[in-house]
C-alpha cells in the first residue's frame, strides 16, 4: 500500500504493509538510516523520532497511523550538525559507539521544547532511553550545557 | 618512490605522490607487490606496492588510515592525535579512513604487524608500537614538507617552523601546507626523523580531543553495519537453534512463499572450523563457527522478518535441552567447586598445612550469571558473494579476523576478498571472533550475486550470545594473628570457554603466603561464552574483593583499612594509592544516615602477575537500601592507575562508562535457561540502567603514578563496582549477595515495612 | 436409648441408600441421540476442523511445546492442579475407543465412558448447546483426521476426598443446563446463527458471564441479562459483550466487532490476555459471514444503563511543561508509556491501542490494567502472521508501588473513570501471575 508521509519537511512515497513499523519505512523504504534499531519494542530509545512536537519511538508506530502528522529525525534536526545539542554533543564527546544516541539527542530536544530549562528530574522522565556504552552522566550535562545556551 | 628509515623487519617507510597531487606516507613492499600485478586499488591512490597510513591531499586536507575500529573507545581518535603531535597540522583538517585488511594481506602484513594479531583488534591504541609508527610517519611527513619549503624560499630546513597547518621562516616567508604537498612528495631525506620524545609533546597528554566522529553521529550520517546499504541489497531475517547446538529438522517454505517481498529461504548448515593454510587469524577460527540456522530473504527487513516468524520450523534440540533450568546448570557449576579442581593454576607455599594449624578459617561460595553484551546495535553483517568475489561489510571488532573469516567461510583466495569496516554500534567483546561475519557470509552464499544485510532481531542477538561465563567459586581463607590470610585456596568453575586466563595473575593471591588455585570445567554446558568487558576479571574480583570483604568482617577490620594492609604487601605502590586516594575523596567513614552505607573494592586488568602493568582500579559505592529492599546508588568514585594517560577527558568518559557497566552486571544482568534455551530475548526482560538510575560518578587521577604505561581503560571499572555495592549491601541489610545479579535478592531489612 | 438407636439405624440405612442412589445416579450414563448409532462415513477435513476451530479445543487440550490435542495442559483449581487430556485418537491415552455416543456424553454432559464425571473445566454446560451434526463433525474430526499420539494424561493433583467425582453430578443438576440450543423464532436466522455459536461452540460466556459461588455461570443464554456482562478470570477481566448501548463494544460498530475477530485488532483494541488464546486459536480461523452473525447477536443485546465515557482533554495538556509537580504516575506515563501510547492515550492506527476509554480500563476491577503492565501481551497471529506491536512486561522494571501509580493515572485519565489501584492489589496479581511461584493461575475455569 502507498502512504505518503512527511519527513523532514518533505511529502515521500512509501509502498508497504500498512502494520510495517515506522522504523522500518525510515531505514529501508527512504534510506534514512539516522534513525536506529535497537529492541523493536520501545523498550531503548534508539529509534526516537519527533512526530507532531513528541518524541515517539519509531519502532512501534505503524506506517498506517504516520500519515497527516509532521515527522522530524536526527537528519531533520540540523543536518549539518547546527542542532544546539548536536553542537554541545561534539564539544562535550558525550557519544561513545554513539548507536543509541540519535535516540538520545531527539528526546533531548523533545524535552527542551517542553521545558527549556529542566531539572535533573526533568531529565530522567525525558530521556529514558538505553545507552549501553552509558554515556548518561555526559547526557545530562550535556542538556543542561544546551539549555544554558538557549538562554543566553 | 623512495625508501628510507627501516620501520620494520619488512616494511619501508616511504612516501608518494597520490591522486592529484597528495602527499602519501606509508609503506612499500616491492617483494610482494611484484606478484600482485600493477593493478590499482581504488581507495588508496595509485601503486599496488604502497601502502598508506597518512595522506595530505593538495587541499591541506589530512587522512589517517587507522587498524583498529572504533567500537566507542575513543580508538580512532588516538591515532589522529598521534599524527597531529607530529605533523602539527590543524586538527580540524584530519579525518580518519579504516585500513583495509585486504590490502594488509596482499602486502604482507603492512598493517597489522604493528600490535601483532591484535594489529586490527578494536582496542590498545595507546600502546607503544602503535604510537611509534604513527608518529614516525607523520614526522617524515613534516620534514618532508619543510625540506619542500626550504628548497623554494632557499633557506635551511632546520630554521623552518611548522605550526598549525603553516610552515614560516623567520625571514616573513609562510606558507599552508598544502602548497608543498606535491613537492614533498618528491623529496629524499638523508635520513627519517624519529618520533618526538615525551618530553616534547605539545598535544598528545596535554589536549583532550572529543572524538572526531562525532559530527558524523549527531547528524545520522555514521554508517553503522544496519547503515550500509550497497545497490541492488536484500534483507535477511536469522533464526538459529533455539538450544545451542540443536539441528535444523524441516522447514516448510511453501507456508510463506507468497507472502510480500519474499524472495527465498537459506539453510545454514553447521561450519567446521578447519585451519586455513594462507591466512593466520588472531582468534581462533573454532569461535566462529556457526550453527544450524535458516534465514529468509525478502526485499525489506521488515517483510523478511515477518515470513520468519511465520515460518514452520522444526528443531532437533540436541543434548543441551537436558538442562532445564539454570538451576541445574548453577548446582553443576557449584558441585564442581566443592571437589578439588581438574587444574591447578597456582599453587604457592602448603595451603593444606595451614587450614590443618586451625584458627580462624572463612569459607563462602559466590556465582556469577550468563550474561550478554546487549550491544545496542543487534548483530548484523552484510556479504555480496559471487562465484569469484566476495565483498563484505562488517561492524566488526577485529577486521582482520572478519576478514580471514570471509576468506575460510567462502574459499576464496585472499585476493578475492574485500571487506568494509563500518561504525560498531557497541562490541564489549561480542564482535572479536567473526561468528557473526561467518554467519552472514554462510547466508549470503545461499543467495549468491546482490548483497544481502543479515539481520540478527534483538531476541536473537541476546539468545545466540558468546555469553559471560556462569561461574561459581569456593573460597577459603585461613586468618593469621594478625587478622590477615596466611592461607588461601579458591575453586572456579565454568563451562567450556570460560576464562581461567589471569585467575592466577591478578594480586591478592601473590601476596597471601600460601595460596592455591585450581579451576575445573564444567563440560556439558552447552552454552556458549566469549569475552565481555573483562572477562574472567569481571568475575574474580567478585569473587576476590567480597572475600576479601568478608576477611576483613571476621577480622573486625575496616574493609578499606584492610586491603591497605593487603596490598601494601605488593610490590606496585598503585594499589595502596589507590586506596588512599578512595579514603581521601570518597567521604569514606564520615557518617551517612541510616540505610545508607560504603562499600570499597579494587583490581587490576592485565596485570598478568607482574607489578607496574595492566591498570589497577579501586572504587568506592555510596549506596542507599530502602527497607523493602530496594537499593539505590547515589555515588561512585573511582581512582586508577594505568601509569600514565593519553586524552584524560576519553579516559574520564570510559571509566564512566565502564563503572555504569560494572553496576550493571552486579545489579541487573543474568540469563535465565529453560530447557536449554536461553529465556530472556529483549531489554524488557534484561534490564538496563537508565538515565534515573545513573549515580553520580568521580573519577579521580591521583592514583595515577606515572609509570611509563598508558595501559587499557575500557575494562578496568567493570571488576571492582560490583564487590564495592555487595559491600555497602551487606553493611546495611546485614545480607551480603553472593551472587550476581543483587536485584535477584530479597534485601529487605529491619522487617521489611516501607 | 434404644429408641435413639433404632432410629439411629434408620437413618444410616437411609443415608446409605441416599449415598448409593446418588453414586449410581452420578456414575450413569446419560442418555444420547446417538445411543446404537454408527458413525457416518468419514467426512471431509473442513467440515469437523472448522467446527474445532469454533469450540476452540486446542486452546485447552495442547500445551505450549506438545502435540496437537495430545492433552496436558495444567489447570490450577483452588482444590490443585488438573491437567485437559489427550484427545487424540489414541486407543490407549486418547479416545480412540470412543463410540460417537461416548464422545457425545463427554462433550455434551461432561460424562466419560465409564461414567466418571468430568470437572466442570470442560466447557460442557455451553457445549450442551452444539447441535447433532456440530458434534458428529467434531468426532469425525478427531477420529479421522488428527494423528494420534500415545501421549498418557497425567494424574490430577486434586487428593482425596475431594477427587470423588461423581458428587459433580449434583452440580450438574443444579448449574449444568441440558437443553440444546432453541433457536428464537421472532429473530432472524442471522441473528439465531450468531446466538448459536456465541452460546454453543464459542463458549464466549465462560469468561464473560459473571459466576456464581459455585463457579457456575449466571446464564447461558440471552434471557438471563448476567449473560455475558462482563466478569473476572484468570487474572483478567472479561468485559461485558453486550452491546446494546454504552461503553465497550457498545461504542464498536459490527463491522469493528469483526474486524476485532477476524484480525485482532480495531481502532478501539488489540487482543490481549486470554482473548488473545481465543483469538489465535479460534476466532482468528472463523467465516467472516459467522462473525458478523456472532457480532449481530452482541449487538443486540441490551446492556445495564451505565455512565458514558467521554473523551477528556485535559490530561493530553497536562503534560505541557514542567513534570516535577505531576503525580508520580503521571511522570511514569509519561517514561514509560508515552512514547507508543502517546500523551493523548489515543490508539495509533489499529496496532496500537487507545488507553482513553477501553472498557478493561472503565471497569470496576483494575486486574487487566495491572496484569497487561506486569506482563504485557503476547504476539496476536493474524493469518498466520504474529503481529510486532507486543505490549512488553514491565515485571522486573517497576515496582509494586509504580505500577499501581501508572494504572491508577491511566485509570483516571482521559474520562476514564476507574478507581485508584493500591500496591497490594499488583503484589497480588504479581504473585499469582509469576511462572515460578506456587499459587500461579494457569486456568481456573473455561
Ligand atoms: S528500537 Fe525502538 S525503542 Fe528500541
Ligand atoms: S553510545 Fe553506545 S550505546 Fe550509547
Amino acid at each position: 500500500m502507498a502512504f505518503t508521509l512527511n519527513v523532514n519537511g518533505t511529502d515521500m512515497e512509501v509502498d508497504a504493509a500498512p502494520e510495517t513499523p515506522l522504523l522500518w519505512a525510515l531505514r529501508d523504504h527512504l534510506r534514512l538510516t539516522g534513525t536506529k534499531f535497537g529492541c523493536g519494542i520501545a523498550q531503548c530509545g534508539a529509534c526516537t523520532v519527533d512526530i507532531d512536537g513528541v518524541a515517539t519511538r519509531s519502532c512501534q508506530f505503524p506506517v498506517e497511523a504516520a500519515e497527516g502528522v509532521k515527522i522530524t529525525t536526527i537528519e531533520g534536526l540540523g543536518a549539518e550538525g547546527e542542532h544546539v545539542l548536536q553542537k554541545v554533543w561534539t564539544e562535550m564527546n558525550v557519544p561513545q559507539c554513539g548507536y543509541c544516541q540519535s535516540g538520545m539527542v531527539m528526546a533531548a530536544a523533545a524535552l527542551l521544547k517542553d521545558i527549556p530549562e529542566p531539572s535533573d528530574a526533568d531529565i530522567d522522565l525525558y530521556v529514558d532511553n538505553i545507552c549501553r556504552c552509558g554515556t548518561y552522566p555526559r547526557v545530562r550535562q550535556a542538556i543542561h550545557r544546551a539549555a544554558e545556551l538557549l538562554k543566553a | 618512490m623512495t625508501e628510507h628509515m627501516k620501520l620494520s623487519r619488512r616494511g619501508f617507510i616511504s612516501t608518494m605522490l597520490g591522486t592529484g597531487g597528495a602527499l602519501v606516507m606509508g609503506l612499500s613492499r616491492p617483494v610482494v607487490a611484484a606478484t600482485l600485478g600493477a593493478k590499482p586499488w581504488d581507495s588508496f591512490g595509485e601503486g599496488a606496492a604502497f601502502t598508506p597510513w597518512l595522506q595530505i591531499d593538495p587541499t591541506g586536507k589530512v587522512t589517517v588510515y587507522v587498524t583498529h575500529p572504533d567500537i566507542g573507545n575513543g580508538v580512532v581518535t588516538q591515532a589522529c592525535s598521534y599524527i597531529r603531535e607530529e605533523l602539527a597540522c590543524r586538527w580540524e583538517d584530519i579525518r580518519a579512513e579504516y585500513a583495509a585488511p585486504e590490502r594488509d594481506h596482499a602486502l604482507g602484513g603492512v598493517y597489522s604487524e604493528v600490535g601483532g594479531p591484535l594489529g586490527y583488534f578494536s582496542g590498545r591504541s595507546t600502546f607503544e608500537d602503535r604510537r611509534t609508527a604513527y608518529m614516525t610517519a607523520a614526522a617524515g611527513a613534516r620534514e618532508r614538507l619543510k625540506a619542500a619549503a626550504a628548497e623554494a624560499w632557499g633557506v635551511d630546513a632546520s630554521e623552518i617552523t611548522a605550526e598549525e597547518g603553516v610552515l614560516s621562516h623567520a625571514s616573513g616567508q609562510s606558507a599552508p601546507y598544502a602548497e608543498f604537498v606535491a613537492a614533498a612528495a618528491a623529496v629524499t631525506l638523508a635520513e627519517e626523523p624519529a618520533p618526538k620524545p615525551r618530553e616534547e609533546w605539545t598535544f598528545l597528554t596535554k589536549a583532550s580531543p572529543a572524538k572526531i566522529q562525532i559530527p558524523e553521529i549527531v547528524t545520522g550520517r555514521a554508517v553503522y553495519g544496519l547503515d550500509v546499504r550497497p545497490p541492488g541489497m536484500v534483507y535477511a531475517a536469522l533464526r538459529q537453534s533455539p538450544v545451542m547446538g540443536g539441528q535444523l529438522v524441516s522447514y516448510d517454505f511453501e507456508a510463506i512463499r507468497d507472502m510480500p517481498g519474499v524472495r527465498a529461504v537459506v539453510e545454514v548448515k553447521p561450519t567446521e572450523p578447519g585451519e586455513p593454510d594462507r591466512i593466520k587469524p588472531a582468534f581462533p577460527l573454532g569461535a566462529s563457527v556457526t550453527g544450524s540456522a535458516i534465514a529468509v530473504i525478502a526485499d525489506h527487513y521488515w517483510q523478511a522478518r515477518t515470513a520468519l516468524d511465520a515460518l514452520p520450523v522444526v528443531w532437533d534440540d540436541g543434548p543441551g535441552a537436558k538442562w532445564l533450568n539454570i538451576e541445574m546448570m548453577e548446582e553443576a557449576a557449584m558441585a564442581a567447586v566443592r571437589a578439588p579442581g581438574e587444574t591447578v593454576e597456582l599453587s604457592v607455599g602448603d595451603v593444606a598445612a595451614e587450614f590443618e594449624a586451625g584458627g580462624t578459617v572463612v569459607e563462602a561460595e559466590y556465582l556469577t550469571p550468563y550474561c550478554d553484551h546487549v550491544q545496542l546495535e543487534p548483530l548484523n553483517c552484510t556479504a555480496l558473494i559471487t562465484e569469484n568475489s566476495a565483498e563484505v561489510w562488517a561492524p566488526a571488532q577485529h577486521t582482520q579476523q572478519a576478514f580471514f573469516v570471509t576468506v575460510q567461510e567462502t574459499g576464496l583466495a585472499p585476493e578475492q576478498v574485500k571487506l568494509h569496516q563500518t561504525y560498531v554500534g557497541g562490541g564489549f567483546g561480542r564482535r572479536v571472533f567473526g561468528d557473526d561475519t561467518r554467519m552472514a557470509v554462510a547466508v549470503a552464499k545461499g543467495y549468491p550475486g546482490v548483497p544481502v544485510q543479515v539481520i540478527w532481531s534483538r531476541e536473537e542477538s541476546v539468545r545466540q550470545g558468546r555469553y559471560r561465563p556462569l561461574m561459581g567459586a569456593h573460597m577459603k581463607a585461613r586468618l593469621d594473628d594478625d587478622g590477615l590470610p596466611s592461607a588461601l585456596q579458591m575453586r572456579v568453575s565454568g563451562g567450556p570457554g570460560f576464562f581461567s586466563n589471569g585467575l592466577a595473575n591478578t594480586a591478592f593471591p601473590l601476596v597471601v603466603p600460601n595460596a592455591q588455585i585450581e579451576s575445573t570445567v564444567v563440560r556439558d554446558f552447552h552454552i556458549k561464552a566469549g569475552p565481555l568487558r573483562g572477562p574472567g576479571y569481571n568475575s574474580f574480583v567478585f569473587f576476590h574483593e567480597s572475600f576479601i570483604d568478608e576477611l576483613a568482617e571476621a577480622a573486625g577490620a575496616d574493609p578499606l583499612d584492610y586491603r591497605i594492609r593487603i596490598y601494601e604487601k605488593w610490590e606496585d605502590e598503585g594499589w595502596v594509592k589507590i586506596l588512599n586516594v578512595l579514603k581521601e575523596k570518597s567521604g569514606w567513614g564520615t557518617p551517612l544516615p541510616t540505610g545508607q552505607a560504603r562499600g570499597v573494592a579494587i583490581g587490576n586488568w592485565g596485570m598478568g602477575g607482574r607489578p607496574q602493568h595492566g591498570t589497577t582500579l579501586g572504587a568506592v559505592v555510596h549506596a542507599e537500601v530502602s527497607t523493602e529492599g530496594r537499593v539505590k546508588v547515589h555515588r561512585i568514585d573511582v581512582a586508577f592507575d594505568s601509569g600514565r594517560v593519553m586524552n584524560r577527558d576519553a579516559v574520564q568518559v570510559q571509566l564512566e562508562g565502564g563503572a555504569i557497566f560494572g553496576l550493571n552486571l552486579a545489579m541487573n544482568e543474568k540469563l535465565n535457561v529453560q530447557n536449554g534455551r536461553i529465556v530472556e530475548g529483549n531489554y524488557d526482560e534484561y534490564p538496563l540502567i537508565r538515565m534515573a538510575d545513573t549515580p553520580e560518578i568521580h573519577i579521580h587521577f591521583e592514583g595515577l603514578t606515572d609509570h611509563d604505561r598508558y595501559d587499557e581503560i575500557g575494562e578496568p571499572p567493570v571488576g571492582p563496582v560490583g564487590p564495592a555495592l555487595a559491600s555497602a549491601i551487606a553493611q546495611i541489610t546485614g545480607k551480603r549477595p553472593r551472587s550476581q545479579p543483587y536485584r535477584e535478592h530479597d534485601l529487605s531489612w529491619g522487617g521489611g515495612e516501607a | 436409648m434404644r429408641a435413639f438407636a433404632r432410629w439411629f439405624a434408620r437413618l444410616a440405612v437411609v443415608a446409605v441408600a441416599a449415598v448409593v442412589a446418588a453414586y449410581w445416579y452420578g456414575t450413569r450414563l446419560p442418555s444420547s441421540p446417538f445411543d446404537g448409532v454408527q458413525a457416518a462415513a468419514a467426512m471431509p477435513l473442513e467440515t469437523g476442523q472448522y467446527a474445532a476451530r469454533v469450540s476452540d479445543c486446542v486452546a485447552c487440550h495442547s500445551t505450549h511445546d506438545g502435540q496437537p490435542f495430545a492433552g496436558g495442559l495444567e489447570m490450577g483449581t483452588p482444590l490443585g492442579s488438573i491437567h485437559a487430556t489427550n484427545i487424540t485418537p489414541d486407543p490407549e491415552h486418547g479416545i480412540g475407543n470412543y463410540s460417537l455416543a461416548d464422545f457425545d456424553r463427554a462433550v455434551r454432559r461432561g460424562v466419560a465412558p465409564d461414567g466418571r464425571r468430568l470437572y466442570p473445566a470442560m466447557p460442557y454446560p455451553s457445549y450442551a448447546k452444539l447441535s447433532d451434526e456440530d458434534v458428529a463433525a467434531l468426532y469425525d474430526y478427531f477420529m479421522n483426521h488428527v494423528e494420534p499420539v500415545a501421549q498418557p494424561n497425567p494424574p490430577s493433583e486434586i487428593a482425596w476426598p475431594l477427587n470423588i467425582r461423581w458428587p459433580i453430578e449434583a452440580w450438574n443438576i443444579a448449574f449444568a443446563p441440558t437443553d440444546s440450543f432453541e433457536p428464537d423464532p421472532e429473530q432472524s436466522d442471522f441473528w439465531n446463527r450468531g446466538a448459536y455459536l456465541v452460546q454453543a461452540g464459542g463458549h464466549c460466556g465462560s469468561c464473560h458471564s459473571p459466576r456464581g459461588v459455585a463457579m457456575n455461570e449466571q446464564g447461558y443464554d440471552e434471557t438471563d441479562p448476567a449473560f455475558l456482562s462482563g466478569a473476572l478470570l484468570d487474572g483478567w477481566y472479561a468485559p461485558p459483550l453486550r452491546g446494546g448501548s454504552g461503553n465497550g463494544i457498545g461504542r464498536w460498530s459490527e463491522d469493528e466487532l469483526v474486524a476485532f475477530l477476524k484480525q485482532g485488532r480495531n481502532e478501539h483494541g488489540v487482543v490481549f490476555g486470554s482473548m488473545m488464546e481465543a483469538f489465535n486459536n479460534s476466532t482468528a480461523f472463523m467465516t467472516e459471514a459467522d462473525l458478523r452473525a456472532m457480532a449481530h447477536y452482541m449487538k443486540s443485546l441490551p446492556r445495564a444503563s451505565e455512565p458514558l465515557w467521554e473523551y477528556d482533554e485535559t490530561t493530553t495538556a497536562s503534560f505541557a511543561g514542567g513534570m516535577a509537580e505531576a503525580q508520580p504516575g503521571a511522570q511514569l506515563y509519561l517514561q514509560k508509556c508515552s512514547y507508543c501510547h502517546g500523551r493523548d492515550g489515543q490508539n495509533r492506527g489499529t496496532f496500537i491501542p487507545p488507553l482513553a476509554g477501553p472498557s478493561s480500563v472503565l471497569a470496576d476491577t483494575p486486574a487487566s490494567v495491572i496484569n497487561i503492565i506486569l506482563n504485557g501481551a503476547g504476539r496476536v497471529v493474524s493469518d498466520g502472521v504474529p503481529d510486532s506491536y507486543r505490549m512488553p512486561p514491565y515485571r522486573v522494571q517497576l515496582t509494586d508501588r509504580e505500577i499501581a501509580d501508572l494504572a491508577t493515572f491511566v485509570r483516571t485519565s482521559w474520562g476514564n473513570t476507574g478507581d485508584a489501584v493500591t500496591p497490594e492489589e499488583v503484589r497480588e496479581l504479581r504473585e499469582r501471575t509469576d511462572p515460578f511461584s506456587d499459587r500461579v493461575i494457569v486456568l481456573q475455569m473455561r
